[in-house]
């Protein structure tokens, strides 16, 4: 497995704009960037003539991750070259949250099966409902392939969110990558560090993953009390209070974590990242920092417990409400990330709308995760 | 430029502070920082603040909440315990407690089965594996019984009416809510009535209730066996399957304006069988009126007098023909007389012309 990396930024342009080794052998770029900048065509550009035989995946982002640096604006890449890996590759278009379970049905269905070991998914982030697309996908897939991979970003702005394969990056589009190989070890692991406070209140008002009212009252006003003078940088801000929600599932109760997308003050209504059923309990949740470091170094450990040895490539998804709250310090995750996976690993990653992924080591069937920091590690002998 | 910083900076450089760009970025950067770590903590003592008073509002209202329930509970003159999945007692209302005979204290946390249905009625032990309160843990299914009996703290049992409802908790049986009364009473009005309707099962005399508009509800056997109607063929029926057609509309009416005046009809009736065959019935008809007075049924006790009335038909046959021989010989006897006299008159008359 063969890899480099290169960043660009506004002020310094591209680190390395020479040609590469791997021009002809890359297989595969993964692209994270800045909105506004990886929606010009010069940059898609200028990677297609670093790799021009290469499948080229784009994403916008709340942040760009590579090695143990974060930025803004910028645009990170990896390319890979595997030995005996082969990808393949499916797009869908979606226009509205309602077509979420149809989009990920028919990704799932349009990869070829055969050999088939893991998918990684790459989704627009606000146009889609992110728990109905994870289980479009897990309906035609077999149980054995394991999903991972994010709801894509877009700063702290939650205008316009882009996917591209193979182009520049469009609104509307989820992405998903086959991974095909006999001896091809992926890892995988995601973790939070929030905690609940306040209340229990009971989501009383609430339709697919749009929440009017908690305990008979209007939710946004809640989120405007408690967030006070910011208040205005709804709805951004209101990443720093997570809900989290207690949830039914087959295996009895679960704890599930939601996030804003947006909030539409006509209606009083807040958007999120998934599911708000009525009758659900819901709690507030709040950072706590050091369960965040903990966090990100915790699911770097659940992901080398599934690969057994060091990784040679880690892809990182973390929540925007992560980097939100940690601020300037927002690094300090991607070093406890580093300490884990160990010094060779290639990293490179994007805070996220949302995380795709298992919710345990052993196990393949994926959640929708929010504000966690979500690893997928890969290792080809 | 965040306030402590500028102040910092002013203690430690004083007037001499360092110009340059890469200096300005960072001193920038680090007041950012300040400015962040300010937002940081409003933000928290915010929230702790209003959370603390949601919470302390949610208290209360747990508390009245609780007193409300607790008020609930106390008013009503049914028991109700709830017992944990070993089944002891978690709460129990003060009737419930008043009605086995202990404090409230002393039977909360206690073993309910072994302390208060530990014995069948008949005395001997009653085993857990047995108990439908008990079990309602493990089937997950309310329970209802009227047959059993709950021991007092003093030894004594009372029947008791009880249902046993498993307390579910997000589809967990958390424990098992029981409420029970004291039925005593009520099975001893019960044995009382069974008594009383064991006599209208046994007796000779026919009986027959009719809800107030003469539909029939109830028949007991002798009517089953005096009129050939079964009980199910009976029960729905009008009386009027029994008319003979020998008494007259009048009769009827004379009927209907008695018993629905509330008085009580009594009268002989010629009456039809099922097989058609008429039999002679003396009757007696009841209004039965519910608490309010008002006339609810009637109630019919009748005797089959057929037998009596075929024996006085026949004496009166028999007194009839001797009327007539009575009737005939006294005819006889004066006409006797009446010859006699003429006889005698005869001899007279006969004397007196052998005299002149």
């Amino acid at each position: 497995m063969k890899m480099e990396q290169r960043k660009w930024t506004q002020d310094s342009g591209w680190t390395d704009s020479s040609k590469s080794s791997m021009e002809g052998t890359s297989q595969f770029v993964l692209v994270f960037g800045g909105t506004k900048v990886l929606k010009e065509q010069k940059h898609f550009d200028s990677i297609k003539s670093f790799y021009p035989s290469a499948d080229i995946v784009l994403c916008s982002t709340a942040g760009e991750i590579l090695d143990t640096e974060v930025l803004d604006d910028s645009i990170v890449l990896t390319a890979v070259s595997f030995n005996s890996t082969k990808l393949k590759f499916a797009e869908a278009e979606i226009s509205n949250a309602e077509e979420s379970h149809e989009s990920g049905k028919k990704l799932a269905e349009s990869l070829d099966k055969n050999g088939l070991v893991h998918v990684m998914i790459f989704s627009d982030g606000l146009k889609v409902n992110g728990t109905s697309l994870v289980k479009g996908l897990l309906k035609s897939l077999p149980s054995n392939v394991s999903v991972t991979g994010g709801l894509v970003g877009d700063g702290a702005n939650f205008k316009e969110t882009l996917v591209g394969l193979n182009a520049a990056p469009r609104q509307g589009r989820i992405v998903a990558i086959g991974f095909y190989s006999k001896n091809l070890k992926v890892g995988y692991g995601s973790l939070g560090g929030w905690d609940n406070f306040g209340p229990e209140r009971m989501i009383t008002k609430s339709k697919n993953n749009v929440l009017y009212e908690l305990d008979g009252k209007p939710a946004l006003h809640l989120y405007k009390e408690y967030l006070g003078e910011q208040a205005k940088g709804l709805p951004g801000t209101g990443l720093l209070f997570p809900l989290s929600l207690r949830m039914k599932t087959d295996k009895g109760e679960s704890e599930i974590v939601r996030t804003i997308l947006a909030v539409d003050e006509k209606e009083q209504s807040m958007t999120f990242a998934g599911d708000m059923p009525e009758g659900t309990y819901a709690k507030l949740m709040k950072a706590n920092f050091e369960r965040l470091i903990d966090g990100a170094s915790g699911a770097a450990s659940m992901s080398k417990e599934s690969i057994g040895e060091e990784a040679e490539l880690a892809i990182l998804v973390s929540c925007i409400g992560r980097k939100l709250v940690l601020k300037e310090r927002v690094e300090e995750e991607i070093e406890a990330v580093r300490e884990t996976v160990g010094k060779k690993a290639a990293i490179i990653g994007f805070y996220s709308y949302g995380e795709i992924c298992p919710t345990a080591a052993s196990e393949k069937q994926c959640q929708l995760h929010n504000q966690t920091m979500t690893i997928t590690t890969f290792r080809e002998p | 430029m965040h306030r402590t910083l500028s102040r910092q900076i002013k203690k430690f450089f004083g007037d001499n502070i360092p110009s340059s760009k890469e200096w300005d970025n960072f001193i920038n950067s680090i007041s950012e920082t300040y400015a962040h770590f300010d937002e940081d903590r409003t933000l928290i003592e915010r929230s702790m603040e209003l959370s603390s008073k949601e919470l302390g509002e949610a208290n209360e209202q747990l508390k009245k909440n609780a007193s409300t329930l607790s008020l609930l509970l106390n008013s009503t003159d049914e028991g109700i315990f709830g017992l944990d999945l070993n089944g002891n007692c978690t709460f129990i209302n003060k009737s419930g407690a008043k009605l086995f005979g202990y404090p409230y204290e002393e039977i909360l946390g206690k073993h309910m089965h072994s302390l208060t249905h530990h014995k069948k009625p008949s005395g001997d032990q009653y085993s857990t594996n047995e108990c439908p309160i008990i079990q309602s843990f493990k089937t997950g299914k309310g329970t209802r019984n009227d047959n059993e009996v709950f021991w007092r703290r003093d030894g004594t049992a009372f029947q008791t009416e009880y249902s046993a409802y498993p307390i579910v908790d997000q589809g967990t049986i958390k424990g098992v809510v029981v409420s029970f009364t004291d039925i005593t009473k009520r099975k001893m009005a019960e044995f009382e009535l069974m008594k009383l309707s064991s006599v209208v099962g046994q007796t000779t005399d026919s009986i027959m209730m009719t809800d107030k508009d003469g539909k029939i509800e109830y028949v007991n056997p002798a009517f089953e066996k005096l009129t050939g109607y079964s009980s199910s063929e009976a029960v729905g029926q009008n009386p009027r399957i029994l008319k003979s057609g020998k008494q007259d509309t009048a009769f009827y009416k004379a009927l209907w304006d008695t018993i629905l005046s509330g008085k009580t009809f009594h009268s002989e009736f010629v009456n039809k069988k099922k097989n058609g065959s008429l039999y002679h019935e003396e009757k007696i008809i009841v209004p039965v009126r519910d608490n309010q007075g008002n006339i609810r049924n009637f109630v019919s006790s009748g005797r089959d007098i057929s037998e009596r009335k075929a024996k006085e038909e026949e004496i009166k046959l028999k007194s009839d023909e001797l009327e007539r021989f009575n009737k005939f010989a006294v005819g006889r006897e004066l006409k006797m007389v009446e010859l006699k006299k003429r006889i005698h008159e005869l001899e007279d008359e006969l004397k007196k012309a052998a005299v002149k």
